[in-house]
């Protein structure tokens, strides 16, 4: 006989696949949006800096001084800008003049400047910034004025370092301390800024729970709809009278369901990392840092955890999908698992859980579902006691899942139940 | 002589509702078996009970001598069940369904084809196999069902309503597959129908059932004789009204 599990799960892969709103929605549609919004992403923030790569800047110089000039000749010399000097008489006809310009910095230097910083007093000038709309390059132009103050102040005080103290490095003047930054993780000595480490760990901890928490979003849908989809099509009862063990059917479902899910969630993260990409290209970073990359124990524990809180999960969207009765109804059904597996995991992705109040941490730890999003969090730090409790509390409540899928799979209830809701609306 | 099938006293209650009440009767090796009644009569749970999906409260149910609460793994190897309202796999083709079929019952990938082709032959579906079962229409699913249902070859064929909702020239295609079919290969047969012209055109004996109880077990020549009636649903009328 060929093997009855390998072709239940041939036939589940292939007939769930082959759903449209399984493959489009699940598969295709992530694997397209994301790449879609991080290109759109990516072009917008390419135009932009297309645009602000030579900035329009306007300036007027009252002041006529040693100084003035300094500013203007080293804005006329800066690559990134593009100077406009514009001759006016007062405020009032420089305003006047701006208004015709495509510009949104106005920079006006005004009588006194260089009199005032010779004397040692600080000089003044006025900035005008321009916003002509409500977009992401008003933002970019707030950056390109901070630039410009800088080159601007830096310009002026090497200049006043320079014949205040000649022969000295302005430099060393203006910056006389430089920090050699060394972070110390997991017993390790790091030359790099901790600042640095704490964003890597973020977007790691920000990722993990995510990647966990859309796995079993996946899972569940997929093992509800492989059970009501049997229900729907009519096929089940004839399913039921096949010479293969009611446990293997089960297995089965367990095996296709997750198969698909895993499609589902991989092609969720490339989609997603070509979407975080598109606009995080700093992320390249994480490559050089060996120690951030989880370790191999990392990968063996969580996966195991991961490993039976899907077995878990599926199990319970199947004992929930057998009181449905068709796709539809199965997954309004398992979206009330749903908030068990969100709430972790934002929980996990914002906070740390053993920071939460005594109640919430009691309600966050009885959810099984939540172990592979805080183990995974406090595993990167080589921590793995969050997760064995877990493989322990998962593995009791995924067996006593599964003993009852399997009950409801060896027994007329898988049937019977729908005919009942059918009937009163009672349940088993 | 020992019986294909032996329902003794069977009772099954759904809820507070008797869906059989102490139901009896046999069915003999090769034997095409008709249950008739209403809808409701009950005649889908016994087929259920036989085809070892749903358990019974009470009484004894024995199919080839294996009982189908204690050894319903037994049964299920040599039966072949053909629900009312069955359907397939909708993303699968015709001929994929038939493989993922006969893949239970058949001992090697050839004996797999051999069932297929077996079973494109009792559809007579021809090339429609390669379209995906989606495409059908209700008459060809109903083929492509019983085909898959018959060309395992089983001891026992358990056929609830095989032409409900079928129109004249699939329902006449249907009956004349089940008839050679089981006289070909000697197929024990149990087919359930609330058509007594079909029932009379495709049963050597069959049991009048009506609200959970069999009234009468008997070989529809002698049923209507025995109540002096022109055809078989006359014959029901007349029992049923006694009973």
């Amino acid at each position: 006989m060929v093997s009855g599990g390998l072709n239940l799960v041939v036939k589940e892969v292939k007939d769930l696949l082959r759903d449209p709103k399984i493959l489009i929605g699940m598969i295709i549609v992530p694997l397209i949006m994301f790449p879609v919004m991080g290109s759109a992403i990516k072009v917008s923030i390419g135009t932009l800096r297309e645009t602000y790569s030579k900035s329009t800047v306007a300036a007027v110089d009252f002041d006529g001084g040693c100084f003035s000039s300094l500013i203007t000749e080293v804005l006329r010399k800066n690559p990134s800008i593009d100077l406009v000097e514009l001759n006016a008489t007062s405020i009032d006809d420089v305003l006047a003049q701006s208004r015709g310009l495509d510009t949104s910095l106005l920079i006006v230097i005004p009588r006194g400047f260089s009199l005032n910083i010779t004397l040692g007093q600080h000089g003044f000038i006025y900035i005008f910034s321009i916003i002509r709309e409500i977009s992401i390059s008003s933002i970019r132009g707030g950056e390109v004025l901070g630039s410009i103050t800088d080159v601007i102040d830096k310009a002026v005080s090497y200049r006043v370092i320079s014949e205040l103290a000649p022969g000295r490095d302005p430099e060393a003047v203006l910056k006389p301390v430089v920090v050699y930054y060394n972070t110390m993780f997991r017993g390790e000595v790091l030359n790099t800024n901790p600042q640095v480490i704490l964003g890597i760990l973020t977007s790691q901890l920000t990722t993990l729970p995510v990647t966990i928490f859309i796995v079993l979003i996946f899972a569940v849908q997929i093992a509800a709809t492989s059970i009501a989809i049997e229900k729907e099509q009519k096929t089940l009862e004839t399913l039921l009278t096949l010479p293969v063990g009611r446990l293997t059917i089960l297995g089965s479902k367990l095996i296709g369901s997750s198969i698909i899910a895993a499609l589902g969630s991989v092609s969720y993260m490339v989609g997603f990392r070509y979407y975080m990409n598109s606009f995080m290209e700093y992320s390249m970073q994480q490559l050089d840092i060996p120690i951030l990359s989880p370790s191999l124990s990392f990968y063996i524990v969580i996966g195991l955890l991961m490993f039976i809180t899907l077995v878990a999960s599926l199990a319970l969207a199947i004992v929930i999908a057998v009181f449905a009765e068709d796709v539809r109804s199965a997954q309004a059904l398992v979206g009330y698992i749903a908030p068990l597996i969100i709430i972790p995991g934002i929980v996990s992705m914002f906070s740390d859980v053993n920071t939460l109040p005594l109640t919430v941490k009691i309600l966050i730890y009885a959810i099984p579902f939540s172990y592979p999003m805080i183990a995974a969090r406090s595993g990167l730090m080589g921590d793995y006691s969050i997760a064995f409790i877990g493989v322990v509390y998962v593995t009791v409540f995924t067996i006593a899942i599964l003993y009852v899928a399997a009950k409801l799979f060896t027994t007329e209830k898988i049937l019977t139940a729908r005919i009942f809701l059918r009937r009163g609306g009672r349940r088993l | 002589m020992s019986f294909a099938v032996d329902v003794r006293d069977l009772v099954k209650v759904y809820g507070g509702t008797i869906a059989l009440d102490r139901v009896s009767f046999n069915v003999y090796q090769g034997e095409v078996f008709g249950l008739i009644g209403p809808n409701g009569a009950g005649k889908t749970t016994t087929l259920r009970i036989l085809s070892t999906i749903v358990k019974p409260t009470s009484g004894i149910v024995r199919v080839f001598g294996y009982d189908v609460v204690s050894e319903p793994s037994k049964i299920r190897e040599f039966i072949s069940y053909l629900p009312e309202e069955a359907g397939g796999y909708r993303y699968l083709s015709g001929l994929e369904y038939l493989r993922f079929m006969a893949g239970f019952y058949a001992r090697s990938r050839l004996s797999v084809e051999e069932m297929v082709r077996d079973a494109a032959e009792i559809s007579g579906l021809g090339d429609r196999l390669k379209d995906k079962v989606k495409t059908y229409s209700k008459g060809m699913l109903r083929r492509l069902l019983l085909a898959r249902a018959l060309m395992v070859k089983p001891k026992l064929a358990i056929l609830d309503e095989p032409t409900s909702g079928l129109d004249v020239i699939h329902a006449s295609y249907v009956r004349k597959v089940i008839r050679s079919y089981a006289y070909k290969y000697g197929v024990t047969v149990i087919v359930s129908s609330h058509n007594m012209l079909e029932i009379e055109f495709l049963c050597s004996r069959v049991a009048l059932i009506n609200k959970g109880r069999v009234l009468e077990v008997n070989e529809p020549r002698s049923l209507k004789d025995k109540y002096n009636s022109e055809s078989l649903e006359e014959a029901f009328l007349k029992v049923t009204m006694n009973g």
